[in-house]
């Protein structure tokens, strides 16, 4: 349990969300491939992974 | 060129018995303690010597002072000094240590348990000290008399040393039960808490929901709050429930504001609920956190 936390990616299905800048920003073709994406991506960072409102993805760092 | 000088019997056994009791002090202390140790066997003979040194310098200051040899002041202020660096030398090592844990102890508990070594060694000083003064205060003809009667004082005094510095647990200011763990989407409520809502990946979820494990902590009275919500102290309550269970992935704290409860959950290597609960219930009440009621009432 760490109070500080490092935001490292948002997968998104809306290119429209993607505004450039850090964090990593990636675009997944459908929800299939966003969750395949998200899953992979948590998996070799360890990180966590949150699910926005929109159904955008964020991972971020792990205890 | 001062002719060699001899150690008479009475200094000789004063400072052997005194040596002796310093050292059970810290072998007292140490066995007590052996949870909180970060390795063993090496750590565990390193304090044995350090609480050697500390009843060696505790035993041949009062032969020294009575032998004139005022210098031997300064030998208790360097066993000060030196057991500073005691408590520096156990922070960095434990700080090293973090990222190699399962979950981190926490700066606070960290500190505790460093000021903890520190303080033991002073107990063996103490202890020597206590034991060599009684001795040569009480003189007798017989050796025995001396003897016993520097025992049972080195004896009081570890006693009354042990008493004063032993400080409370988890259990002994809260109620801590076994909690049921629900996953709802992303959500993870222990019992109708509230936690976390990062286990967004499906496998998390499943993982949680099959394996995880809690307890909620309830304050027997309203003051303990104060010390059991400290970010500290719930971190060192998670830290001890890891270390005994291990942690497959992930593990949480979370305080709710309302009722004053307190939820630690983890997915564990080893899943023994009867284990998590002593985990928490033994955890120290840290002395940073600690709240001192008659201060705590205004006037």
């Amino acid at each position: 349990m760490s109070r500080s936390k490092q935001l490292y990616a948002i997968v998104t299905l809306d290119k429209e969300r993607i505004l450039g800048g850090d964090p990593l920003a990636i675009l997944a073709k459908d929800e299939e491939e966003q969750k395949l994406l998200t899953t992979a991506m948590s998996k070799a960072l360890r990180g966590n992974v949150v699910k926005l409102p929109n159904n955008d993805y964020l991972i971020f760092s792990g205890d | 060129m001062k002719g060699l000088e001899i150690l008479s019997t009475t200094e000789i056994y004063t400072i052997l018995i005194a040596i002796c009791m310093g050292l059970i002090a810290r072998i007292v202390t140490l066995v007590q303690d052996y949870r909180q140790y970060p390795t063993y066997p090496n750590a565990y003979l390193i304090n044995m010597v350090i609480g050697l040194v500390a009843a060696s310098l505790g035993a041949v200051a009062i032969p020294a002072l009575m032998s004139k040899d005022y210098t031997a002041i300064t030998f208790l202020a360097l066993a000060i000094n030196q057991f500073r660096e005691v408590r520096k030398m156990e922070k960095e090592s434990m700080e090293k240590l973090e990222k190699t844990e399962f979950t981190q102890r926490g700066e606070a508990y960290i500190d505790g348990i460093a000021k903890t070594f520190e303080a033991r060694n002073y107990i063996s000083l103490l202890v020597a000290l206590a034991t060599s003064l009684t001795i040569q205060v009480v003189r007798t003809e017989n050796w025995w008399i001396n003897i016993i009667s520097g025992i049972i004082a080195g004896l009081i005094v570890l006693y009354v040393c042990k008493n004063f510095t032993k400080g409370k647990t988890v259990g002994d200011i809260a109620e801590v039960k076994i909690a049921q763990v629900n996953v709802k989407g992303t959500d993870l409520f222990v019992d109708d808490m509230f936690v976390t809502n990062t286990l967004g990946n499906e496998n998390a979820q499943k993982l949680y929901s099959s394996e995880g494990m809690a307890v909620v902590v309830y304050p027997k009275e309203d003051r303990y709050r104060l010390s059991l919500e400290n970010f500290g102290q719930r971190q060192a309550m998670l830290f001890e429930a890891v270390r005994a269970l291990g942690a497959k992935r992930y593990n949480f704290t979370r305080k709710d504001y309302k009722q004053g409860r307190i939820a630690v959950t983890l997915v564990p290597i080893i899943p023994d609920q009867g284990k998590l609960l002593e985990a928490v219930k033994n955890t120290p009440i840290l002395e940073t956190v600690k709240k001192v009621k008659k201060l705590m009432q205004t006037s």
